[in-house]
């Protein structure tokens, strides 16, 4: 190799190098349906690349409910050079609709927010997983 | 920085520092193999019943199902509370496979067919178990994308490759290279191998139904394993049928094709309807899904 590094496994494949990339747990948590919250990572500051993911958490009876388990994810801020990365969620509501009286077997009716319309609660809430990367 | 130890790869980015713990490989799973994996079933409790649905006939068709098994009247009419009905078909099944890490896995999914079969991760719990490396043992449920009832095939067609955390406590100093921070936990040790990924699928937001991205690989890659993760879009499309809105949750795996081309697969199950025709298709979520890549045949 003419520069980088390489870490070889004792069969001598390559078990990293500066071809490739590696990834880095910064956080892993789960939020509540619904919620909306952020998280600032000011010790990251130097990470060049750095995403958050979702991963919903199901079961039977909540998968119903999935239009309002769901979160949507924006990090924000430049990663490296002493910009403070921030990952924030909030939950992702129907839009445009027109229909929120539209009620229930279980006697609850969609609510209505400014955002839009979410079904009623009803049996255990989903949580969402988020797990924020840095490489 | 300041301090500490970074190794710093050709993108600017640091492959292992004392910064966070590494993301290293705790094992595979596939539907056939001896470390504990198992096939469920359970689709049909809620997957069939979600499919053009509203919440009414959805809680009602659930109480004969779950917990059943296979559905016997799968693929037979359902009747909901609008007066019309809807024929099931077998489209969507989840498999449940088992894994032994240290924390909850982040999962990779190799397609060994693709163009066929699809599927991504939509649980990940601790089973209460404990594996014979003396870490917890996690049920790992897995959504399945396949066509005419084949989900037997399309399970048999997947591989997981399973990462964690490095654990903290990983303390073997005999030989190889390890980081820890000032803690004095184990952030890297090269005992376990860390995640590779050497390319990128960057995913921008649909202006209509349409994804939209680029496909960046770092170095040549023979088995593609895509992070497994929730798209975390719901697509809202037309059904001019019903004059309403349907809300889909797809399942979206990746196909990859000739030099950088990608397809992204999305399945086709709609979550519930609302009896609202106002507005367009669009996706709601995530403004841009961004999935890392490994080989899994570093890991094989």
């Amino acid at each position: 190799m003419g520069y980088g590094f390489k870490l070889l496994k004792s069969n001598g494949d390559v078990a990293m190098s500066t071809d490739s990339f590696g990834l880095q747990i910064v956080d892993d948590f789960t939020v509540s349906s619904g919620n909306s919250g952020s998280r600032t990572y000011s010790e990251l500051s130097y990470f060049n690349i750095l995403y958050a993911m979702t991963g919903s958490e199901y079961d039977d009876v909540s998968f119903h409910r999935e239009l309002s388990s769901h979160v949507s994810l924006d990090l924000s801020g430049s990663v490296g050079a002493g910009n403070v990365p921030t990952v924030s969620w909030s939950p992702i509501y129907q839009s445009g609709a027109n229909s929120c009286g539209e009620t229930t077997s279980a006697g609850g009716s969609y609510a209505c927010n400014g955002s839009g319309c979410q079904p009623p609660a009803y049996g255990t809430l989903p949580t969402v997983r988020i797990i924020v990367m840095a490489a | 920085m300041s301090y500490g130890i970074s190794f710093t790869g050709n993108l600017g980015n640091a492959c292992f520092s004392e910064k966070a713990p590494s993301v290293v490989f705790m094992g595979k799973a596939t539907n056939s193999n001896s470390y504990g994996s198992s096939f469920h079933n359970r689709g049909c409790s809620y997957l069939y019943h979600v499919g053009y649905q509203n919440y009414h006939s959805y809680r009602h068709a659930t109480s004969g199902c779950v917990g059943s098994g296979l559905a016997s009247n799968k693929d037979s009419i359902i009747h909901n509370s609008s007066n019309y009905h809807r024929t099931r078909t077998d489209t969507f099944r989840t498999c449940v496979f088992e894994v032994e890490a240290d924390s909850k896995p982040i999962v990779f999914i190799n397609y060994s067919t693709p163009s066929t079969y699809g599927g991504f991760v939509i649980k990940v719990v601790d089973n209460g178990g404990t594996g014979s490396r003396g870490y917890t043992t996690w049920d790992i449920t897995v959504w399945l994308s396949y066509t005419n009832g084949n989900y037997t095939a399309c399970a048999n067609s997947l591989t997981l490759y399973c990462f964690s955390k490095m654990p903290s406590n990983y303390t073997n100093s005999v030989y190889g290279l390890y980081i820890r921070d000032a803690s004095a936990n184990t952030m890297f040790h090269s005992d376990f191998e860390p995640a590779q990924i050497k390319g990128i699928i960057d995913l921008n937001t649909p202006s209509n139904l349409s994804w939209t991205g680029t496909f960046t690989t770092y170095s040549s890659i023979s088995k593609y394993a895509y992070l497994s993760k929730d798209a975390g879009r719901i697509k809202r499309v037309y059904n001019a049928g019903s004059n309403s809105f349907e809300y889909h949750n797809p399942i979206v795996a990746f196909e990859k094709l000739s030099g950088t081309g990608w397809n992204v697969k999305e399945g086709n199950a709609p979550l519930f309807k609302l009896n609202d025709s106002n507005g367009s298709d669009s996706y709601l979520g995530d403004t841009q899904l961004v999935v890392p890549i490994v080989d899994g045949a570093d890991y094989d």
